[in-house]
């Protein structure tokens, strides 16, 4: 997303209310970062009686979360980089997106990283051809995690194939999520 | 030729005293750099590490420093820097809030965002 001088506009969601630490987006070079709970409506797909109209899910049962999708769901966040090719069809036809989170990412240290960036290639890989609608986010519990602009373009240009469609998917949050 | 330089104002999640520990001295700006630059190895690879060169060119006040590194290995520092999760195990993020090709306004970014005080070295 572009702003009116044509320069482009970054967005992150945060799992955490940085508006009560004086965390400042504009410092970390975001245009906006959204609060899960507070802008968007994140769920565990595996609670019940919930209203899952417009919200994202999570949860690591992906028949659990299709039939969340079908309950009116318009989204899912991923909790890890597994490729389930049956599940990614299933968004694709039924126009949902997906939030690819990196907190595990930089979590993880080592042979787990580096499986993880394997892992999330592949992923990636597939849901471009897949044409399924995604962005990549830290979504972090702590505060001190919740990393810049240019951490989050660098590391997900790790893991594309070509560095503009890295850019494409960390600046599109706000479209995808239909917050206009 | 002269070999181009980006710098880089990092924050870090802890305070530098505490991530020296006893290594604390007066000389704080050099072994501040040599623990960075032993992380930096780590997460980087001999390969990138040569490729990046990264040095710690100013330390601003308890959490905030520059790293300048060679233009070449900036985008691997950048994510060097992030992937680095524990020094001398105590838990921490380093967040690189600006980059620029000169050191001058960096500072002056520093100043006019984060500092009302003159930034020191």
């Amino acid at each position: 997303m572009k702003d009116n001088t044509g320069v482009l506009l970054y967005y992150d969601l945060a799992n955490f209310d940085y508006t009560l630490l004086g965390i400042s987006p504009n410092d970390l070079g975001f245009s906006q970062i959204f609060r899960a709970g507070v802008d968007i409506k994140v769920l565990d797909a595996a609670s019940n009686n919930e209203d899952y109209s417009g919200s994202v899910v999570y949860n690591s049962n992906t028949s659990k979360l299709m039939s969340r999708m079908r309950e009116g769901a318009k989204g899912v966040l991923l909790t890890d980089y597994v490729l389930d090719k049956k599940f990614i069809q299933f968004l694709s036809q039924n126009k949902n997106f997906l939030l690819l989170p990196i907190n595990k990412l930089i979590s993880d240290s080592g042979f787990s990283r580096q499986r993880d960036l394997l892992f999330m290639r592949k992923l990636i890989r597939y849901l471009e051809s897949s044409r399924v609608e995604f962005s990549i986010i830290t979504f972090t519990d702590d505060p001190a995690h919740q990393y810049s602009r240019m951490q989050l373009l660098y590391i997900s240009q790790l893991v594309f194939a070509n560095p503009e469609h890295a850019k494409a998917h960390v600046t599109n949050l706000k479209s995808i999520i239909g917050d206009e | 030729m002269r070999e181009k330089h980006r710098y880089i104002l990092v924050r870090s999640s802890e305070s530098i005293k505490a991530l020296l520990g006893s290594g604390y001295t007066a000389d704080t700006g050099k072994e501040f750099s040599k623990l960075i630059n032993r992380y930096m190895l780590f997460e980087l690879g001999d390969v990138h590490y040569s490729d990046s060169n990264p040095q710690v060119a100013a330390i601003l006040d308890d959490k905030t420093f520059i790293l300048k590194v060679l233009l070449k290995g900036f985008k691997d520092s950048v994510v060097g820097l992030a992937f680095i999760n524990k020094v001398n195990n105590i838990p921490i993020s380093f967040i690189t809030l600006k980059s620029s090709g000169t050191i001058k306004s960096i500072k002056e970014y520093y100043k006019s965002r984060f500092a009302e005080l003159p930034a020191q070295n």
